[in-house]
């Protein structure tokens, strides 16, 4: 694929639910409010919507057909439907799907959706989803007592620690950055301060992972709109760049733990865009967990190799910094119901539309997500997005 | 459960740790590949592992009920990956490590320190 496979295509509107921890709302309902700000926003007819695209969505996975039944629920007929299940990076994978589609004809305009109830719900076990008695899921790797999937990433990050000198001071910083940008957030949960202290001091979930290196299990959703290129707003954003890469559900299969698929996705992706980390404006960069912008700053080539930990705690990604990174706070203090890959790409829109207030960006004109997924860091998906 | 599976938890019990072995290029692996993830073979047989291995990663798990569990990850010396509890003091990367088999035929696969054996 080349940029010209998404030209044809604009973000015409984005929009989050409320978030929050709601035990009277149906996943439905926070998809249904995401999905009506996101048209408002774009300026487009719910009627006009002839592609929806949503991984799966708390409740709404009954028969494993979100975007059937969302589409049903909204009374919808789309002709372009895409249920992509990589992990909590889908819904970028889904943005740059919709742009394909549109620019490939197969619908013109594309509702791009996912919500849960994860938080009020509890859907999610300690030990992961896997239930199916024959998975090597639950029969190796259940029964060691781990939690599915913070151990994972303990791993990870011991062996990042191990081989390049990381701290936990280091995986701090990033829940550190992360909480200045939500103090700048209305909408962010977490906004009050936090010092590398207060992370050190939290109780170890899974070392050398804390409580507050880990993201907030919440309830929400996000909605974008895509349409045409043709007519949209100048300052629309467009898929400029595009990568995915995909290997593993398992650790035991991760191959190399502190290199990641990023190192592919993300030269590929600034290749197509004809651009290179340093005419980035700003990142959205997925961070369930403190580790995963530490090790993703290194491959997508924003610092050396290694250096990860050291670069965010100097302050470059904070506000002031030389890379905003998660300018809504991220996972980590603004919400997490789940998946949190559209939510990055909700705020990306907001800044390059300029529509952040209080925390909106001097220079925003291209921004790269990075979505990681697959449970053990194993599907990786790079999204540039910029003016056209 | 495969057939394969089944005797796999059944030589686990018994105290021997079987890999999953390419018949064609021998490639090893602990977790099912229908075809060679190296050389496409679908014919595979199960052959017995040393045992042994490094601890690539690890971390403890804290509990509030139980006691903590150290999960490690595990680099045989058939170069293949395990995720197994370990019983043994601070574990450390790099730490030679041996299966410990408990006469359970089921999971976790479980490691002890290599220097304990006698």
């Amino acid at each position: 694929m080349t940029a010209g496979s998404y030209s044809g295509a604009a973000l015409l509107g984005a929009a989050e639910s409320d978030v929050g921890v709601f035990p009277e709302r149906m996943t439905l309902d926070l998809l249904g409010q995401a999905a009506g700000r996101a048209l408002a926003d774009a300026g487009v007819p719910l009627a006009a919507i002839d592609g929806v695209l949503v991984s799966r969505s708390g409740e709404l996975r009954a028969g494993d057909a979100p975007a059937t039944e969302l589409s049903e629920a909204l009374g919808l007929r789309p002709r372009f439907v895409d249920t992509t299940l990589t992990g909590g990076n889908a819904p970028i994978i889904q943005v740059a799907r919709a742009a394909a589609a549109i620019t490939a004809g197969m619908c013109s305009y594309a509702l791009v959706a996912f919500g849960s109830t994860q938080g009020s719900r509890r859907l999610r076990r300690s030990t992961g989803w896997a239930t199916d008695p024959d998975s090597e899921r639950v029969q190796f790797e259940q029964p060691t007592g781990y939690r599915s999937p913070i151990s994972v990433h303990a791993l990870i990050a011991q062996r990042h620690m191990h081989e390049f000198g990381t701290t936990s001071a280091h995986l701090a910083a990033v829940a550190v950055s992360d909480r200045k940008w939500a103090a700048l957030n209305p909408a962010a949960l977490r906004r009050g301060p936090l010092t590398v202290e207060d992370v050190l001091a939290s109780p170890i979930v899974s070392s050398p992972l804390h409580v507050l290196d880990c993201c907030l299990v919440t309830d929400g959703a996000a909605a974008v709109v895509i349409g045409p290129a043709a007519g949209a707003p100048p300052r629309s954003p467009r898929v400029l760049g595009f990568a995915e890469r995909h290997s593993h559900m398992s650790i035991v299969r991760g191959g190399d733990l502190t290199t990641s698929l990023a190192a592919d996705t993300g030269p590929r992706a600034l290749a197509m865009a004809k651009l290179a980390p340093r005419d980035m404006d700003a990142v959205q960069i997925y961070d369930a967990f403190t580790n995963m912008p530490v090790i993703l700053l290194e491959d997508l080539g924003f610092c050396a190799k290694g250096d990860g930990g050291p670069f965010i705690a100097s302050g470059a990604t904070a506000p002031g910094g030389s890379l905003p990174m998660n300018t809504q706070g991220g996972g980590l203090s603004h919400c997490h119901p789940g998946m949190y890959g559209l939510f990055l790409v909700v705020e990306a829109v907001r800044q390059l539309t300029r529509t952040a207030r209080e925390r909106q960006l001097e220079r925003a004109d291209r921004i790269l997500c990075h979505g990681a997924g697959g449970g053990a860091f194993g599907s990786h998906a790079t999204l540039v997005l910029g003016a056209p | 459960m495969s057939a394969d599976r089944e005797r796999f938890w059944h030589a686990w019990g018994e105290g021997t740790l079987l890999l999953e072995t390419c018949v064609s290029c021998r490639l090893q692996r602990l977790y099912h590949s229908p075809l060679c993830p190296r050389c496409g073979s679908p014919e595979q047989r199960l052959e017995p592992s040393a045992g042994t291995g490094e601890i690539h990663s690890f971390t403890v798990v804290g509990h509030r009920a139980a006691p903590d569990r150290v999960v490690v990850l595990v680099t045989l010396v058939e170069d293949v990956r395990v995720l197994g509890t370990y019983d043994g003091a601070e574990p450390r990367i790099g730490q030679g490590v041996r299966i410990a088999p408990d006469g359970q035929a089921a999971g976790p696969i479980r490691f002890a320190p290599l220097e304990e054996r006698r």
